[in-house]
């Protein structure tokens, strides 16, 4: 059954990330962004990750994907259709990258990892009760510095794309 | 064969690939940071493999890919600004429109 799952969620995500990157509509490559972010989630939770399952969701489709629509609208050009989104190096980009990723995966189970117990697979906890134990108290000191490098990051946003008071 | 580690390596290498196909064929600025979303769920994707069945004692990873969602978050909220503030000054999001700092 899980098995089942992860084979079409697998199948899935590869098609609408393929399409995400591939077609000539950038509106729509963000809704296809949106569904291969969604179902990560699902492979976080075959991955006994429920809350990173819930913190996809509400980070990545909830907000940045709702940000690239808004970037997508704000920007948009007319006669975006023949406006070709994609340049030339379509042949020589997908080759190296399809070079990149499979030696990448050649080298990631190259290497023999020393697994994990089924028993201690099975009995991992990422509810939100773990997860925020954990984020309290052995990692207390990265939760602060995330929270400053959000604020940052919002007071630069708004400066960098706000009008010029006298232009 | 039951799903294991080599299984999500395997899906997550091959979406690092898409993304990277994206980031270099692009020519619209929000396809690129699109992209790189892609990339770093990809990134992502293998933090929490990697938690679950090597080392299931800890939370590092999935703590790990928290904080990657959120500084993945950061990173798109200011991108965006300045593909806004880039089209205010330029008319166009296209890449190579944008070379004032190239000669």
């Amino acid at each position: 059954m899980q098995d089942a799952v992860f084979y079409l969620t697998a199948a899935l995500m590869i098609f609408c990330a393929f399409r995400a990157v591939t077609s000539p509509f950038i509106f729509r490559s963000a809704l296809y962004l949106a569904a291969t972010l969604a179902l990560t989630a699902v492979q976080y939770l075959l991955l006994k990750a429920e809350f990173v399952a819930v913190v996809q969701i509400l980070v990545y489709v909830g907000a940045v994907v709702i940000l690239i629509i808004f970037a997508v609208m704000l920007t948009a050009q007319l006669g975006e259709g023949s406006n070709r989104q994609t340049n030339r190096f379509a042949l020589v980009a997908g080759a190296s990258s399809l070079a990149l990723g499979f030696g990448l995966y050649k080298m990631l189970t190259g290497h023999t990892w020393v697994l994990a117990a089924p028993a201690a697979v099975e009995a991992l906890d990422g509810s939100p009760k773990a997860v925020g134990s954990a984020l309290i108290n052995s990692y207390i000191l990265p939760f602060e510095i995330i929270g400053f490098l959000l604020f940052t990051a919002l007071v630069g946003a708004v400066l960098i794309a706000r009008k010029e008071p006298n232009s | 064969m039951s799903v294991g580690l080599t299984q999500f390596l395997g899906l997550s290498a091959l979406l690092f690939s898409i993304g990277i196909f994206g980031l270099l064929t692009r020519r619209n600025a929000v396809g690129l940071l699109m992209a790189t979303e892609l990339i770093l769920n990809s990134v992502n994707l293998n933090l929490v493999a990697f938690n679950r069945f090597v080392h299931p004692g800890a939370m590092n990873g999935q703590i790990f890919t928290l904080f990657t969602i959120t500084v993945a978050a950061g990173e798109a909220t200011v991108a965006l600004a300045l593909v806004v503030s880039l089209f205010r000054a330029k008319r166009s999001v296209m890449v190579e429109d944008i070379n004032a700092m190239k000669w």
